[in-house]
């Protein structure tokens, strides 16, 4: 009878044993093969975002071509919108005083889009439907309202015939954009 | 044999543990092929969507070439030729322009490249290939876009289109819409070879030692009068002291030299086109100077193309928006 134990005892052992070995193997293999899972899943979703960017950038560069058509490249304006003036209608748009940095951004964007009247500046300012469209994308993109650079950007493009989807893509570009979208995944 | 209890209890063990691994084995196939069948979803929609950008890319640029050819149509250019080229008259063409006996398929590519363009005898054909400033934009785009020349027949057909008025992004998007082009699988934009840069670097470097150090500063009086005869509109005072001091440091002693610089009408074929596509605008004074004598120098188009994709200028008009 003690001699029945004893085998039943070690047979008992030997299974336990190999059961545990067998538990821990399949336990890191489990685990091993979800750090493979997660690390190639990682990988697949930065390559795909890099071939996104890449894809986004090549559209992008075609909607640059495209308004350098639609505009004829634009030669200098022979009188341009004079200094006061602009610094006014971007005090309108502010609300307030501009600061330095914006009132140049302002005049260079003036002279850039060869917008060479106050009446065509009024014109894509009174926009609304276009106005509320560049504030809807900038809003979902960059996650506040556009300022007075951003509106006549694009308002100069949609008045152009670009249309709002390469608004958006101008505004994926954006440093703005990428960092916000960093600060995201962070 | 009977089994005695403990042998009973230890098979029994032995089972339940045999049927539990089998359980485990067919939940980690089921779970392993639930994740196959996500993983090939994930791949099937990323590559569409993918596919969509990329199909949108093309039928974007089939657009704007659309818009150039009717541009061209509306300039009244001339139409393809109504004769075509007989097999014999272009070959000895193309066995004049690339120095060797050209083969059947070249001959027939040649024909009809020139037909389509209107390019309708020898003569017209060598004018083309015989102007060193639409070569020198054609081959400025083909470095930039294929990173090699042009080849006769791209050359005859491209630099015929920068001949009746088409501009760098015109003829960029035909080159662009070119066999070779798709098949060489190069991005739309153009992107720079950082790889490359540290060796533009010294070989810019190079340069300038390699030519000379002026004895006595350039005169801005006579350096004035060069750029008076070169530029529509008079440059300010600074800037002209400004392009006399940077031809001294490009060993410029003399403004004959400034001149011939700005006189050289293939290499500022050139950086005209590789400003208009790349910056949207003409070249400065000081961009024209400064490349100009680098490809006087010796250096590549490639070279001065790298340069402008690394500045600050063309970087930020990749990422210019969000003000």
């Amino acid at each position: 009878m003690n001699q029945l134990r004893v085998s039943f005892f070690k047979r008992r052992s030997v299974l336990y044993v190999l059961s545990s070995l067998a538990g821990a193997l399949t336990g890191a293999a489990l685990v091993w093969q979800y750090g493979r899972l997660a690390s190639s899943a990682e990988e697949r979703s930065s390559w795909y975002g890099k071939a996104v960017a890449a894809e986004v950038a090549d559209l992008r560069w075609l909607d640059l071509e495209e308004l350098a058509l639609r505009t004829g490249g634009g030669s200098p304006c022979p009188s341009p919108i004079d200094s006061d003036s602009a610094l006014a209608l971007l005090t309108r748009e502010l609300g307030r005083a501009p600061q330095e940095d914006e009132s140049d951004r302002f005049r260079s964007a003036l002279e850039s889009f060869v917008l060479c009247s106050l009446d065509d500046v009024e014109r894509i300012f009174a926009d609304a439907g276009r106005m509320a469209a560049i504030d809807a994308v900038c809003r979902a993109y960059l996650r506040r309202a556009p300022g007075p650079v951003e509106r006549l950007r694009y308002g100069h493009w949609l008045q152009s015939g670009m249309t709002i989807e390469a608004v958006s893509r101008d505004l994926m570009a954006s440093p703005a954009y990428r960092k916000l979208a960093r600060d995201t995944e962070r | 044999m009977a089994k005695t209890v403990p042998e009973q209890t230890a098979s029994r063990i032995g089972v339940t543990l045999l049927l539990w691994f089998t359980l485990w084995a067919l939940g980690a196939v089921l779970l392993g092929s639930s994740l196959t069948e996500r993983e090939a979803q994930r791949d099937e929609i990323s590559g569409a969507r993918l596919a969509d950008y990329r199909r949108q890319a093309a039928e974007k640029l089939e657009e704007l070439h659309e818009i150039d050819r009717e541009r061209a149509a509306s300039r009244k250019e001339g139409g393809p030729c109504t004769r075509p080229w007989s097999r014999d008259e272009a070959a000895r063409v193309l066995a004049r322009h690339t120095g060797r006996a050209p083969s059947s398929a070249g001959i027939s590519r040649f024909s009809d490249a020139a037909t389509k363009v209107g390019l309708c005898d020898p003569t017209s054909v060598d004018a083309v290939l015989e102007d060193a400033a639409s070569g020198a934009a054609v081959d400025a785009l083909f470095i930039l876009l294929l990173e090699r020349r042009a080849g006769v027949v791209e050359q005859v057909t491209h630099a015929q289109l920068f001949r009746r008025g088409w501009g760098a992004d015109g003829v960029a998007r035909a080159i662009r819409l070119s066999t070779a082009f798709k098949n060489s699988g190069a991005p739309l934009r153009p992107i720079g070879d950082k790889t490359r840069r540290d060796r533009d670097l010294k070989d810019v470097a190079a340069l300038t030692p390699a030519r000379r150090t002026c004895e006595a500063p350039l005169g801005r009086r006579e350096v004035a009068s060069v750029l008076a005869a070169e530029f529509l509109s008079p440059l300010p005072p600074d800037e002209v002291e400004r392009l006399a001091a940077k031809g001294v440091e490009l060993g410029l002693c003399d403004a004959r030299e400034i001149r011939r610089i700005y006189r050289n009408r293939a290499d500022q074929a050139a950086i005209d086109t590789l400003y208009r596509f790349l910056l949207r605008r003409l070249p400065d004074p000081m961009g024209r100077l400064v490349y100009g004598t680098w490809l006087a120098g010796g250096l590549g188009i490639d070279v001065v193309a790298r340069d402008i994709l690394e500045s600050p200028e063309f970087k930020s008009l990749l990422a210019e928006p969000g003000a």
